[in-house]
């Protein structure tokens, strides 16, 4: 190719630079020639200028100079946007990004669009290069966002000057995430997360920076928290609520790590826990969701026989314990995998539908209406959505009665229909139907109908068969030891009170276990002996403790030591009396109405105490007179004893330490403002009450926090020490109960109760691992305190408690309170309520 | 012949009977009748209540018993269903009736009663 002598020079003189560059340069003029020479001439230019600052900036800026010109038909303007790189230090990665993006610039935003783009990116590299290298690396469509043009663009950079001027956030940092945001949220979402994310780089470069990306726990929340639809994990407690009416029975319950970029929302399971997103379309989505996923696990979709009878057919082996992947059934198909994913989980779904319908009435309606008034749908999945559909109209003309539109689905209405018969129905509608293939993840998604989503999703854990370890478990709780209890008397002296005895030399008759009158220990009347420091040695005072494997008590075996809470925090107490002001003034005003007036001395009685001053009088009087008048002269005062008395006992484990999951603080803050409220309200109804805390390491180490004895008045320290409640180790609840009916040994009163407040199990460091070990001994030491009178009464935040305690405290002598925030006003209720 | 009759449970922890005191009856154990004679009741207090109502009725209120363990201080009361069949009768729809007589009078914890609604709205869908 011939050139005129200028462009010949200019090519010389690259040339003499580099031979790459010669050849790369040779590449592109063809493009750029027909522009004719002068423009031609500062191309050149420019290459040779742009090639000897950086020889990679020249390289990529001379290779995509065809493409661009492609795109723009002219040369001259990018040309000269091009140069303005050199007046800044090591910018040649971010030459390279807009030489690679220029194409697209022209492309989608046209040229005056281009020209905002660049200027936009020209202002960052003038404050700082890596930021205008951030800028121009990332491709136009992303800045630009799927509808959005170069208005989208400047949308998202506003922010960005902004918090460059007052805080110097710099571009690099905020663009990526930012444009998530923005494509999951909208433009108007970008600038409180990022104003929030630039208060938090100032606090700590780390901490920032990983919110910028995304990945920071508080970046994500404060992201779910605007994102549009019903929030699930504010609604832990309804959906609870709702398995258990519709399912009877406890699921496991877990907040997934969905987040609004993974697309569509589903709740999932794997077999054993069910995983519920943050945020879902709607309250019915959802609920059709809870409901049908819980179906999956309630009618088996993870049962091991037929999961290994499926994995039979399709020739996979089938591991023989462990988790299970779904995946070897549908990679069999290759390209096909999604279509047949999709065939399959239609005819699962449809299977297990078909059984809930049974269980919740109108179930199959109120998916067919979710279903049909659904607006997403995707072109390239609108048929299996369809057939979907279809398969509900068919299930529901089952039960009708009529005949199937779809005869194909008729095999999953039988009760005795499997997964595996799923498998088989979507093998044969796989080989017959011709559905379109599915290759795009979002159209994947939208395919399903609401409520359901992709079953495989998560590693399986097979199901076992259906009578297995469950039912042992609470089958062997119900057995009658009373037999076992007596024996266990006579090679039990009481070593439960030793400490006591030990200490104070006079002894008082003492209930054995299984003492069934309650009454002997009452008749001492003794005062509330202070016992801390108590005990023989450190060690503290020994409990036995009742061992199920054996069916026996081991003696000596759990040692409680007595202590004071060493922590006290008068601010807190003050906050927290401020804070439940009012819900104490009710309280007050509640308990004022309740109590009888007190009964004024009966007078002109045959007997009493004393004598009836007036009644004597006239006595003397009539009989001076000759007449025989009764001898009704005494006065009598009702004799006053205690009503009850009680103690409020809180598990002081570190769960208690936990943020609340609705938020709003720690489950502690509530356990101390209960526990005050219930001193403060106890002092007005007058009811002798102690309070204390307990909480263990291991069998020999188990604490005992007396905040304030029976006979000890609430005094500002007393509050203060409510105010420093938290929490540490683990819950021996047995040994716990055990000292604290001990220490109700001497107190005068009619009826005693030992209200314990607690957020979970009974569980020990050193339980290894059976759950029942502590579960029986617990119960144990309910019976123990009934047969001495004291009873037990458990009020639990925990909200599967309703699975262990009715074996522990029997039903009706325990509450789930489920929501934690009533725990404050609850407290003091209950124990109006129990004490009536 | 002596009868007694008391509360196990909740409401009295601390009056239940001793165990000596109790073994020297014999105890018979009253729990909610059972659907049959529940639907029974129904048609007998409300005369002209319809069998499928009466069904629908004893089916939520045996749902909205599972509650008690989440927090309802009382479970749904054949009373309760009498009342919303009664409602019913005099021409209220079955939903709002439900609402009225067994929901608003046990709860006002608004989870608690979203959960009743949903078993209502099951039923009457």
């Amino acid at each position: 190719m011939t050139y005129s002598s200028a462009i010949g020079q200019s090519l010389d003189r690259i040339q003499a630079l580099s031979a790459v560059a010669h050849r790369e340069v040779e590449a592109a003029l063809p493009a750029i020639l027909p522009h004719g020479e002068a423009e031609t001439l500062e191309w050149l230019d420019a290459c040779w200028k742009l090639f000897s600052f950086e020889r990679d900036a020249g390289k990529v800026f001379i290779r995509a100079s065809a493409d661009v010109e492609k795109v723009s038909e002219e040369v001259l303007p990018w040309v000269r946007q091009a140069l303005k790189f050199m007046q800044w230090r090591a910018s040649w990665r971010a030459l390279e990004g807009f030489m690679t993006q220029l194409s697209r610039a022209y492309g989608s935003l046209g040229h005056a669009g281009e020209e905002r783009w660049a200027a936009i990116g020209f202002a960052w590299c003038a404050r700082q290069i890596e930021s205008g290298a951030a800028y121009f690396s990332t491709p136009v469509v992303d800045l630009a966002g799927r509808h959005g043009g170069i208005t989208a663009i400047e949308q998202l950079a506003a922010p960005a000057e902004e918090l460059y001027a007052s805080r110097k956030l710099m571009l690099a940092t905020y663009l990526p995430g930012a444009i998530r945001v923005r494509n999951l949220l909208g433009a108007q979402a970008v600038m409180p997360w990022a104003s929030r994310g630039a208060d938090i780089m100032q606090s700590g470069r780390a901490r920032g920076e990983a919110y910028f990306r995304l990945e920071s726990e508080e970046s994500l929340s404060l992201l779910l928290e605007h994102v549009p639809g019903y929030r699930l994990t504010d609604r832990n407690r309804l959906l609870a609520m709702l398995l258990d009416v519709w399912f009877g029975g406890a699921f496991d319950l877990k907040e997934s790590a969905w987040s609004p970029e993974k697309g569509r929302p589903f709740i999932e399971t794997d077999g054993k826990t069910l995983y519920f997103p943050a945020v879902m379309a709607d309250r019915e989505e959802a609920i059709l969701a809870l409901l049908h996923t819980a179906a999956h696990l309630r009618y088996r979709t993870f049962d091991r026989q037929a999961m290994q009878e499926m994995f039979a057919e399709a020739k996979i082996d089938f591991p023989a314990s462990g988790a299970v992947s779904w995946a070897p059934l549908f990679t069999r198909f290759g390209d096909d995998a999604l279509r047949f994913q999709l065939i399959f989980d239609l005819c699962e779904d449809l299977r297990v539908d078909f059984r809930v319908q049974a269980d919740v009435p109108n179930y199959l309606r109120r998916l067919h209406r979710a279903a049909s008034a659904l607006g997403r749908r995707h072109p390239e999945t609108q048929t299996y959505y369809d057939l979907a559909v279809r398969s509900i109209e068919a299930a529901m003309a089952h039960l009708a009665g009529q005949t199937l539109p779809e005869p194909r689905f008729a095999p999953l209405f039988a009760l005795s229909a499997t997964v595996a018969d799923a498998w088989r129905v979507a093998g044969r509608l796989y080989a017959e139907m011709t559905l379109p293939p599915v290759t795009d993840l979002e159209a994947f998604h939208l395919a399903y109908l609401p409520g359901r989503g992709p079953n495989a999703t998560r590693l399986a854990h097979p199901q076992e068969g259906e009578d297995d370890s469950q039912q042992n478990q609470s089958g062997a709780d119900q057995q009658s030891q009373p037999q076992e209890q007596g024996e266990e008397q006579s090679e039990q002296p009481q070593n439960a009170e030793s400490g006591d005895q030990q200490e104070d030399g006079d002894k008082k008759e003492m209930p054995s276990y299984g003492d069934s009158s309650g009454q002997s220990a009452r008749a001492s009347g003794q005062s509330d002996k202070d016992q801390s420091g108590a005990g023989g040695s450190d060690k503290g005072i020994p409990y036995p403790e009742w061992d199920y494997r054996e069916s026996r008590y081991k003696r000596n075996w759990s040692w409680v030591q007595e202590k004071r809470l060493a922590e006290s925090n008068m601010t807190e107490t003050q906050r927290l009396m401020a804070q439940y002001a009012n819900a104490l003034k009710r309280l007050k005003k509640a308990i004022q109405a309740q109590k009888p007036t007190r009964a004024a001395p009966l007078t002109q009685q045959l007997d009493g105490d004393d004598m009836d001053l007036n009644a004597v009088v006239s006595f003397v009087a009539e009989r001076k007179a000759g007449r025989s008048p009764q001898p009704n002269i005494y006065k009598r005062r009702e004799i006053r004893q205690r009503e009850v008395a009680v103690t409020l006992l809180a598990d002081m484990s570190t769960s208690i330490m936990q943020h609340l999951p609705e938020g709003g603080g720690r489950l502690v803050d509530r356990v101390r403002a209960g526990v005050l409220l219930f001193a403060e309200s106890m002092e007005e109804v007058g009811d002798a009450y102690s309070i204390a805390g307990f909480c263990s390491k291991y069998r020999d180490n188990v604490s005992y926090y007396t905040l304030k004895g029976f006979n000890e008045t609430l005094t500002e320290d007393v509050r203060a020490q409510i105010g420093g409640m938290s929490g540490r180790l683990a819950t021996r609840m047995g040994a716990a109960i055990r000292h604290a009916t001990a220490r109700f040994d001497g107190i005068e009163s009619r009826r005693r109760l030992l209200l314990l407040l607690s957020d979970g199990r009974p569980e020990d460091y050193d339980d290894g691992g059976d759950r029942r070990y502590l579960h029986e001994d617990t119960r144990m030491a309910v019976k123990e305190a009934v047969a001495k009178g004291v009873h037990p009464f458990c009020i639990t935040v925990d909200t599967m408690a309703n699975q262990y305690l009715p074996q522990i405290f029997g039903p009706g002598h325990y509450l789930v309170l489920d929501q934690i925030n009533s725990l404050p006003n609850k407290l003091p209720e209950i124990y109006l309520r129990l004490r009536r | 012949m002596l009868v007694i009759s008391y509360n196990p449970g909740y409401q009295t922890v601390l009056k239940d009977l001793k165990p000596s005191t109790k073994q020297r009856f014999i105890g018979i154990n009253f729990d909610f009748p059972s659907e049959d004679v529940e639907r029974k009741i129904l048609v007998k207090e409300v005369p002209g209540t319809s069998p499928q109502i009466a069904e629908q009725l004893v089916a939520i209120g045996r749902k909205a018993r599972l509650l008690k363990d989440h927090g309802l201080e009382e479970s749904t009361s054949t009373r309760a269903l009498v009342y919303a069949a009664s409602m019913i009768g005099a021409g209220l729809d079955p939903v709002s009736a439900c609402q009225v007589a067994m929901v608003n009078p046990i709860t006002d914890d608004a989870e608690l009663a979203d959960a009743l609604m949903e078993i209502v709205q099951a039923h009457f869908a």
